[in-house]
């Protein structure tokens, strides 16, 4: 009798030691390391959104700082010719720049294109300084809510519209895979824009 | 067999009053400092303590990131900015580096300071440390290193601790790292040491004062978005030494602990939300004073001022009469016992902050 007591005893003992000194953590940290793994997967798999059609939310036109404070515009009145740049001012800088600077080289040999930047989570004074940064380059307008998001706020997203406002190409920009970027303007600038 | 019952129930009492003991121990290293929102001291703004800085399309700035004060002028980090202004009069000096690719331009700055008459910039794409004379001449370059195999920490930001080496707040591998943590410590020649245990790197916010050198009390301070608590870096570890409470207007726990600062930020913004105070930046220390700034989710910044002795914190506000100038989060203690609080201008949105002068104590 007494040694079972004593078996228990120990035991007990062992399993809180175990706990205070563990926290009994490794079943936690492997069922979040496959939460991890799977939302970093899933990440990774971008549908096509290709003739889906984006607008504005209603009521929610885009702001476009002019100089004159705020014009409004809608985002199927521009179409011809642009090449939309969807970033986020929380999201990849190292991303944007070099696009940035990639974008500034390609206007040279493609002199009708046009470049339009939506961009959310922007105060409106960052916009105005950006804008006047890079005037003649880019028109910058502002607007947090897309009806199609491309479900990425941290990487910026290139695409094109048909007139009829549905996307006609897409693709996320990846610093880390630049190459994938490359071959999205060779492919894009083999057919008008 | 009574006595053996006693022996193992003493056994079980003293384990547990040993962990218990731990816990407590932990959480006694940090002060609890109280900070009540209701017995503010308001100073009156006053127009001919402004520094206006000067507006031109080549002066523009963002908000006020870090500030340095050399031979009468202001250098002013605002993003990729390095700008310098007339530190009187606000007039635009010139820069004192810009971004690009030729020699001596940076990509991206994430942290910028002074020290013996260098001024420093960290820069985050190039993960290169790059040194200029006041003059804006540059020095050169410098690169902190591994000479581990098995670390993988990429510095984002970096902060030197003079006499004794560097840390850096590192990047967020957003899951592709089995760890990822927070902070490493490197030696003098830039060589890494080790990563320091304890806090991880989990999402990829960004904020530009992120830890302070506090040269009184020879350690690095530092701090994270919406978690209030002051934490000290050491070479080997992190330590919690203050953690701050608003009484009604404290942010919850539960939001507090969230480990993505999107969720908190997302919460602390609800338009619903209770009014709550919290995001504090800016640590810096002055005559063993801690100063400090906050923000309510009514988006009303303030200064705090903590006696290090007492531990007793007061809270302090610059107002306006005229309702034209909005203090921001941005301030700067200075060296002639002064300091230098960053406001916007609410009625030209175009214009570049402010930055208005006090004399110290507040």
């Amino acid at each position: 009798m007494k040694k079972i007591i004593v078996y228990i005893m120990i035991g007990t003992l062992s399993v809180l030691l175990m706990w205070q000194v563990f926290g009994l953590k490794n079943g936690d940290s492997a069922a979040q390391k496959n939460i991890e793994a799977l939302d970093a997967a899933c990440n990774n798999i971008i549908p096509d959104f290709t003739g889906t059609v984006i607008d504005n939310y209603p009521d929610n036109n885009l702001e476009l700082y002019t100089g004159e404070r705020n014009s409004f515009k809608s985002i199927n009145e521009m179409t011809d010719s642009v090449l939309f740049i969807r970033v986020s001012a929380g999201g990849c800088k190292a991303c944007f720049d070099m696009l940035v600077d990639n974008l500034g080289k390609i206007k040279l040999n493609h002199k009708n294109l046009n470049y339009v930047i939506l961009m959310r989570d922007v105060p409106l004074r960052d916009m105005m300084v950006l804008q006047k940064q890079m005037s003649g380059l880019f028109a910058f307008y502002r607007i947090d809510n897309l009806n199609l998001d491309f479900q990425s706020a941290y990487n910026p997203i290139l695409f094109t519209l048909s007139k009829n406002g549905e996307v006609k190409t897409f693709h996320l920009c990846d610093k880390d895979n630049w190459s994938d970027t490359e071959q999205y303007f060779s492919e894009l600038f083999k057919q008008p824009v | 067999m009574k006595k053996f019952f006693f022996a193992i129930a003493l056994i079980m009492v003293t384990t547990f009053s040993f962990c218990r003991c731990n816990n407590i121990e932990k959480k006694g290293d940090t002060h609890l400092i109280s900070l009540d929102l209701n017995k503010c001291s308001v100073i009156e703004l006053d127009k001919n303590n402004l520094i206006g800085l000067e507006t031109t399309d080549s002066s523009l700035i963002y908000d006020i990131c870090a500030l340095e004060y050399h031979d009468g002028a202001l250098i002013i980090n605002s993003r990729d900015f390095l700008r310098k202004f007339d530190g009187t009069s606000g007039k635009y000096l010139g820069d004192i580096a810009k971004r690009g690719e030729g020699p001596g331009e940076y990509s991206f700055v994430t942290r910028f300071w002074e020290r013996n008459d260098t001024f420093n910039v960290w820069d985050n794409n190039e993960r290169l440390l790059f040194h200029y004379l006041p003059t804006g001449e540059f020095i050169g370059t410098e690169s902190p290193f591994h000479n581990g195999d098995s670390v993988k920490s990429v510095p984002q930001f970096f902060i030197e601790y003079p006499g004794k080496g560097f840390f850096t707040i590192n990047t967020f591998t957003d899951g592709t790292t089995a760890k990822n943590p927070r902070y490493s410590y490197y030696d003098e020649n830039m060589c890494f040491v080790r990563d320091l245990p304890g806090r991880e790197m989990t999402d990829g916010s960004f904020m530009t004062d992120r830890a302070y050198y506090d040269c009184e009390g020879d350690r690095i301070l530092t701090w994270e978005a919406l978690k209030d608590t002051l934490f000290v870096l050491t070479p080997e570890q992190i330590i919690p030494i203050y953690a701050f409470e608003f009484g009604k207007y404290s942010m919850p726990d539960e939001i507090q602990s969230k480990p993505d600062f999107y969720d908190r930020i997302e919460m602390f913004t609800d338009k619903n939300a209770d009014e709550w105070a919290s995001f504090m930046r800016c640590f810096q220390v002055k005559d063993n004073h801690l100063y400090f700034s906050f923000v309510t989710n009514r988006f009303e910044n303030y200064l705090a001022v903590m006696d290090m002795k007492t531990e007793r914190a007061r809270v302090v506000k610059l107002e306006d009469p005229e309702k034209r100038w909005a203090q921001q989060t941005f301030f700067k203690v200075m060296d002639d016992e002064s300091i230098l609080i960053a406001c916007n201008d609410t009625t030209d949105m175009e214009k570049n902050p402010a930055l208005y002068k006090i004399k110290l104590p507040l």
